[in-house]
């Protein structure tokens, strides 16, 4: 019998002018953004491929002499599964620059942002799932009790001592293979069309394990949307009644709980706007500077200036000399007779400026590694304050079925809000590596 | 007699459970979203006005010599606006902020103000509820106008009482846009008290102006779906038909066809990329400096003394400005392609109304790319003023060799006094200042696009009045 009523419901679905609107639907969609998103990730590949290979090109070897103070860049390659959902791979940064100090910084190049991306959103799978496909579902299911009460079906069904469970496990059933029909056909051809591209190949080990993961995903959250379609067809009498009540909790899915609870999590947990950490770096990063700066005056700067004004006094002194020597000869003065004067005074001050030189670099040492190491904690203490209120909003947001599959998606493409923080721990890595290779074994003749 | 079916069209209407899940619906959304654009408006404010202040106290630094404020280097951001609260238009997300001197003016940047690990949506601003909520509650309340009363059997009598075709049909347009209003403008009055009450500053009398051109923009925007509505049930003779059919026509309206335009952009135009940027900048140099004499003898060697027979700082200052000029170029075409990318992709979502309004109510409010795109220009302007300040506080000073180029060498054992020394004073330095488009000029830039709805408007009710003419009532 349970055989009977899904291939019942099958049937009814298939030959209804919905199936053939969602099947145009995804079998356009979701292959037409597959296409675009490739696009996207083949143009960001080859902008990050002629990157690495400029700095390479320009800087692989550093430049003799080596001073020990040499940056090495890291870039970040965009990933491969954010076809499927691009997720905040826009806003990460990607590349990081080493220090001698043992300070990274992470940046995002300026002037790629493309407004297009932001102006027309996304096209990628997880948008066409969470929006086409679970509407989808939705309509399949709206008058599957409802419609069926409406028009006498569904007593008629039950009289024939048909279990209740069974009618509903049909239901489910049934709409939901029918929908997998035109889901799986657009997902074929969006692979094919995939396929197609230099820069990507399924059968790669990059992509089909986490590929199979994503499809798993989404065939369950279709089978969640199928099911709290069928749900809300149970609490309502008429059709009408139910894709009321069903749009609404859509909208509310969809839209709503994913856009509220951001805003929620900041009122619960407000934190500074990041162009304010900005600010307060650069004012920090002066504040500093203009201690040290006092400091060199106060301490070197003081010193080395007496001693150069001695210096020239003694240069003055002995130009003088020279001077009146040469007149009470009855000779005449000229430039070439402080010539020896000029010669000594030029190798006491290099000698002054070759004594102090060591502690200034001292100073600016220090000034920079203090420098590095409080910008260092505002910003790891902004992240882990932007990694509060974002674990807030996600956990209101998981309310939402849709919330909770774009961001299992978001995590499974390598574009999701575990990724910051993973970038951040690969350029530390990258830091210590270059250290231990690089700036470890050379020496600039610092006392450290 | 028309006003007794637009009574009866609203009784019917306020009676039913989906009128009361709709006001509840829209005016939580737009409390909600009042409350959270008053608290992201104050600290927006803050943040523009610490850092506009930030750039203004820089700005006296160098002003004891002019060459110094030649070079000095502005950051100028873009001021938050308070009719955000109408339309968004995703400035959060598009460049805020440029930096430049009188010589160079780089790309606008974002610096971010979001967190970005949030989801990066649009905030819930007037323009998403009426677009994406009030224009499907349209279909809620004219699914079933003309098929639900076939099917219960009332059209038949009401039309059997000589009642005028187009009398129904206006009748239940009427009811349909009043019920609408009831929770729009209950909306819109919620969220108004929020803002003023929390007084987060004066809504000034042009944006009053702009306020009441969003909201009849978005009746305009409303009546589109009511028309379509009643169209689509016109066609009908089921409801349960005309609500799938209805549906599917909102999501291509409202979600697909505006976000095809990103599609349609990267198919017919090509997305300028950073690579080619570089790669432009990089040509660029090895064009100038590949040939310095063509600017004069010497053009590209420099000396510490600039009395050496040898340099020629003429020269040198018409090779500088050549590349600066060249390099600027470079970025602003850069920036250009980028933003006709965007409005390429733009102009073919006008097939859908909600992106038509949308673009309508950016253009009135002043807010999105387009006011992205003419900040940029307005510090391109005031870049030029500053440098034709420069320029003639220069000619003022005898001892300076009048050529303005991007390399100081002022410092140091040598001064090569190609800009005035003397100090400036900081009230008569021209500063920045962005400035609002007039009402008139936006309604200009939105003309088109207000056009666009009333002919949608025009094309689905011509087509709702011929559908109904000759639909079979029994």
């Amino acid at each position: 019998m349970l055989k009977t009523l899904i291939r019942k419901e099958i049937i009814e679905t298939i030959l209804d002018l919905r199936f053939i609107i969602a099947t145009l639907l995804c079998v356009v969609l979701i292959p037409l953004g597959m296409f675009v998103s490739r696009k996207d990730y083949e143009r960001r590949l080859a902008s990050y491929q002629w990157e690495h290979l400029t700095y390479r090109q320009r800087h692989g070897t550093p430049a003799t002499p080596v001073v020990g103070r040499e940056e090495a860049q890291g870039f970040r390659p965009p990933s491969i599964l954010s076809i499927f959902a691009s997720g905040l791979d826009p806003f990460v940064p990607d590349k990081v620059i080493t220090s001698y100090l043992g300070f990274f910084r992470i940046v995002k190049e300026p002037g790629a942002d493309n407004p297009q991306s932001v102006l027309f959103g996304k096209a990628d799978l997880l948008f066409n799932v969470t929006f086409i496909v679970s509407l989808a579902a939705l309509i399949f299911t709206f008058n599957s009790i409802s419609g069926e009460k409406q028009e006498g079906i569904l007593c008629l069904v039950i009289a024939n001592s048909i279990p209740r469970s069974r009618i509903l496990l049909s239901k489910i059933v049934g709409k939901y293979v029918a929908l997998l029909i035109p889901f799986i056909v657009s997902v074929l051809i969006a692979l094919l069309v995939l396929d197609a591209s230099p820069d990507v190949s399924i059968g790669s080990s990059q992509v089909w394990p986490a590929f199979l993961v994503i499809l798993m995903a989404t065939l369950l959250f279709i089978l969640g949307m199928v099911s709290l379609g069928i749900c809300i067809s149970t609490f309502t009498k008429h059709s009408m009644g139910s894709i009321v009540l069903l749009f609404f909790v859509w909208v509310m899915f969809v839209l709503g709980v994913p856009k509220i609870s951001p805003m929620i999590a900041e009122i619960i947990y407000p934190i500074e706007a990041g162009n304010v950490v900005s600010l307060k770096k650069r004012i920090f990063r002066e504040d500093i500077e203009k201690e040290f700066n006092q400091v060199k005056r106060e301490t070197i700067d003081s010193k080395q200036n007496e001693e150069w004004d001695a210096a020239m006094m003694m240069a003055d002194e002995m130009a003088k000399e020279i001077a009146t020597r040469k007149r009470n000869l009855g000779q005449k003065v000229s430039q070439a007779d402080f010539g020896e004067v000029n010669k000594k005074l030029n190798e006491r001050l290099r000698e002054i400026k070759a004594r102090y030189e060591p502690q200034v670099d001292r100073l600016v040492d220090e000034c920079e590694r203090r420098i590095a190491g409080e910008l260092k904690k505002i910003e790891q203490d902004y992240r882990n304050r932007r990694n509060v209120q974002f674990s807030i909003a996600m956990n209101l947001a998981r309310i939402s079925p849709v919330s909770c599959y774009a961001y299992i998606l978001s995590g499974l493409s390598g574009t999701g809000v575990a990724e910051p923080d993973n970038f951040v721990r690969n350029a530390q890595t990258f830091q210590d590596e270059v250290k231990e290779i690089f700036y470890d074994k050379v020496s600039w003749g610092l006392a450290s | 007699m028309i006003w007794h079916i637009i009574r009866k069209e609203i009784s019917e209407n306020l009676l039913s459970l989906r009128f009361m899940l709709s006001l509840i619906l829209i005016i939580s959304l737009f409390a909600a979203s009042s409350f959270i654009f008053v608290g992201k408006y104050r600290q927006e404010s803050d943040d523009y006005w610490k850092k506009t202040n930030k750039n203004l106290s820089d700005l006296r630094k160098p002003l004891n010599r002019l060459n110094d404020l030649a070079f000095h280097k502005q950051q100028i951001f873009r001021k938050p606006k308070a009719l955000a609260l109408c339309v968004e238009g995703y400035e959060k997300y598009f460049p805020n902020y440029v930096e430049f001197n009188i010589f160079n003016i780089g790309l606008p940047e974002v610096k971010g103000s979001a967190n970005f690990t949030l989801p990066h949506f649009s905030d819930v601003n007037w323009v998403f509820i009426i677009s994406l909520i009030l224009s499907f509650v349209a279909f809620v309340f004219t699914f079933d106008s003309i098929s639900g009363e076939k099917e219960a059997g009332t059209l038949r009598m009401m039309l059997a009482n000589t009642i005028p075709r187009y009398k129904v049909l206006l009748g239940k347009y009427f009811g349909a846009m009043l019920t609408l209003c009831v929770p729009f403008l209950i909306g819109v009055l919620v969220s108004l008290i929020i803002v003023i009450a929390s007084n987060i500053g004066g809504i000034s009398r042009l944006q009053w102006l702009e306020v009441l051109v969003v909201v009849i923009l978005s009746l305009l925007y409303l009546s589109v779906f009511v028309f379509l509505g009643v169209f689509v049930s016109s066609r009908a003779t089921r409801s349960a038909n005309c609500m799938v059919v209805l549906l599917l026509l909102w999501v291509c309206l409202v979600i697909l066809i505006p976000s095809l335009g990103r599609t349609v952009s990267s198919m017919f135009s090509k997305t300028p990329t950073r690579v080619e940027l570089n790669r432009k900048l990089s040509e660029v140099y090895e064009q100038i400096w590949s040939n310095p004499d063509r600017f004069g003898k010497n053009a590209g060697v420099s000396f510490p003394d600039a009395n050496d027979p040898r340099m020629n700082l003429p020269a040198r200052a018409r090779l500088y400005n050549a590349w600066s000029n060249a390099k600027n170029q470079v970025v602003i075409d850069h920036h250009n392609k980028m933003m006709a990318q965007a409005l390429t992709g733009r102009n073919f979502t006008c097939l859908s109304p909600t992106a038509v309004y949308q673009r309508a109510s950016e253009a009135i409010t002043g807010v999105g790319i387009g006011r992205c795109a003419d900040f940029y220009q307005q510090v391109k302007r005031y870049q030029e003023n500053l440098k034709e300040f420069i320029r003639s506080k220069d000619a003022e000073d005898p001892h300076s060799r009048h050529l303005i180029f991007d390399e100081d060498n002022s410092g140091g054992a040598f001064d090569w006094r190609t800009i005035s020394k003397r100090p400036v004073d900081f009230d008569v330095v021209p500063k920045f200042q962005e400035r609002d488009l007039a009402l008139g000029q936006s309604l200009k830039l939105a003309i088109w696009d207000i056009g666009l709805l009333v002919l949608f408007n025009l094309v689905f009710f011509a087509a709702a009045f011929v559908s109904f003419l000759r639909y079979d009532v029994r």
